[in-house]
């Protein structure tokens, strides 16, 4: 599996376990900085979420009490590319 | 999914109750993976060595974190008054779960580093030809300077869940 389809599928797989819930973008690079090796830097990273986020993979979460911080979920379409 | 080795520490454990007690002296008391290893040892007469502690928590820790938060969560949910809406119960339940996954995560973040700090220590003892030693010993006081940061901004009731992460990702280069 290339590099950047893994970074992609540890994000859908850590956004799916923490459903119904939402992870803040910073946390999100953390958890999957735990995940991967080598660790994905800001711009790998911000890469990843982009293709995600464009391809409705994955969206903001709407309603945040801290609309500062982008907060992602993911979504049933990335719930079933999840599953391919 | 791939299938877990019979042999790895998670099956070993054999419970969830034994694996939560080893989560929890990893994430709540901060217990380093050489310090676990040991108590795995004298707790559960399971010999292993701290890099079986290590891929424990990599494969399995951050699914133990997120449940919990996600407990604690619900829990957040549950004492809420009636008079709260339902949006507003939801955006104080995700707030709650986000609080509780960084707390866990830093003390993640710090064990990692932990480890790295231990393996150049490992290879200092090893007497290492003179040059290496040099480079390694720099290593060495590097990362423990690094750590003592991390500790500081992960503990400094002063700084916002935000700021401590900025910090993190400066001190670990990941900015």
């Amino acid at each position: 599996m290339s590099r950047e389809r893994t970074l992609r599928q540890a994000l859908l797989d850590l956004l799916e376990r923490a459903e119904p819930h939402a992870l803040p973008e910073g946390q999100l690079h953390i958890e999957l900085n735990g995940r991967v090796r080598p660790p994905a830097g800001l711009a790998e990273f911000d890469d990843a979420v982009t293709y995600l986020a464009t391809r409705r993979y994955i969206a903001l979460l709407p309603d945040s009490l801290d609309p500062e911080t982008p907060q992602w979920l993911i979504t049933e379409s990335g719930k079933t590319l999840l599953r391919k | 999914m791939r299938k877990e080795n019979a042999n790895s520490l998670y099956c070993r454990l054999a419970t969830p109750e034994n694996r939560d007690c080893v989560f929890e002296w990893l994430y709540i008391e901060g217990a380093s993976y050489r310090e676990v290893a040991e108590r795995i040892k004298e707790r559960f007469h399971i010999e292993m060595d701290f890099g079986s502690v290590f891929r424990l928590a990599k494969n399995h820790g951050f699914k133990w974190r997120f449940e919990q938060a996600k407990e604690r969560a619900e829990r957040e949910a549950a004492s809420l008054s009636k008079s709260f809406d339902k949006d507003r119960k939801r955006a104080l339940a995700q707030r709650e779960f986000v609080a509780v996954l960084e707390d866990l995560s830093f003390k993640e973040v710090l064990l990692a580093q932990r480890l790295e700090l231990d393996r150049e220590k490992l290879k200092l003892q090893k007497k290492l030809e003179p040059r290496k030693y040099e480079l390694a010993k720099r290593k060495v006081d590097l990362l423990e300077g690094k750590l003592a940061s991390a500790k500081e901004a992960a503990t400094d009731p002063a700084l916002s869940s935000e700021e401590k992460q900025q910090r993190m990702r400066e001190i670990f280069g990941l900015a």
